[in-house]
């Protein structure tokens, strides 16, 4: 437990991945979300539904990474990352970098033997809708 | 027990479970997927996993790792100080609601299977 008589940004940081494993259950371009690894649940990893975005691509994921920061005025520490078969991946995170200026950017390279490239990104730091928002940006980057 | 909290973060009102509700539903869950010996092999597995940092990073809890991120001089091993850092505190949250659930097995499994 850190920060503030009754801040604890564990149990914080828990409660924001349930948060989002639930929201990401609930959105069209989800078929399954869950904790992961399996047994420590540090990530949620959902599996994305491909007629949602690429009818070429038949296995892709986003992996999300919260959390709620070291204290209760803390900024959110997280990352949206999608990576699928074809070695494509990129990702939004809000998290500091020494390659972007503020904390909020996007990454992302078209193969795995290629630099990432960054560009500055985000607004919301709320959970649910860092999901919907993303799920609609994921869109448009494929 | 609230179901929601509203807590003020940098000016935004978020609504969020409460930490009771919260913990509640997650022993639900665990009971739902694991019986009383897969709890317990699942506590040994949260406990490897932190013996694992802590040999890998000489320091026995996620607060004394933090501390490290400000001696590092490199930005990607402060990032994976960091990183490691916030899995941890998950790791000894989860392990908390574990050993609860252990403990307290055949109450809360009772309540979980008795008919309506």
């Amino acid at each position: 437990m850190t920060g503030g008589d009754s801040y604890d940004s564990a149990a914080a940081s828990h409660r924001a991945l349930r948060g989002i494993r639930l929201e990401l259950e609930g959105h069209p371009a989800v078929v399954k979300a869950q904790g992961f690894p399996a047994d420590t649940h540090t990530r949620v990893v959902a599996e994305l539904n491909p007629q949602h975005l690429d009818e070429s691509i038949s296995d892709a994921t986003l992996t999300v990474r919260w959390f709620t920061g070291e204290t209760s005025d803390a900024r959110p520490e997280f990352s949206f990352h999608y990576a699928d078969e074809t070695g494509r991946d990129f990702g939004w995170h809000h998290d500091p970098n020494p390659h972007v200026e503020g904390w909020g950017h996007f990454q992302g390279r078209e193969a795995v033997e290629e630099e990432y490239a960054y560009e500055p990104q985000f607004s919301s730091m709320n959970p649910s809708r860092v999901v919907w928002e993303v799920l609609a940006l994921l869109t448009s980057k494929r | 027990m609230h179901v929601l909290v509203a807590t003020d973060r940098q000016g935004t009102t978020l609504y969020s479970p409460d930490s009771l509700y919260q913990r509640a539903q997650t022993i639900r869950e665990f009971l739902d997927e694991y019986d009383h010996d897969g709890l317990i092999t699942l506590k040994e597995d949260l406990l490897e996993q932190i013996e694992t940092w802590e040999a890998e990073f000489g320091v026995t809890s996620p607060e004394t790792l933090r501390e490290r991120a400000a001696e590092a001089d490199k930005a990607d091993q402060i990032r994976e100080i960091r990183t490691t850092a916030s899995d941890w505190e998950l790791v000894v949250y989860r392990l908390r609601i574990v050993d609860d659930a252990i403990e307290n097995y055949a109450t809360y499994s009772r309540d979980t299977w008795a008919p309506a």
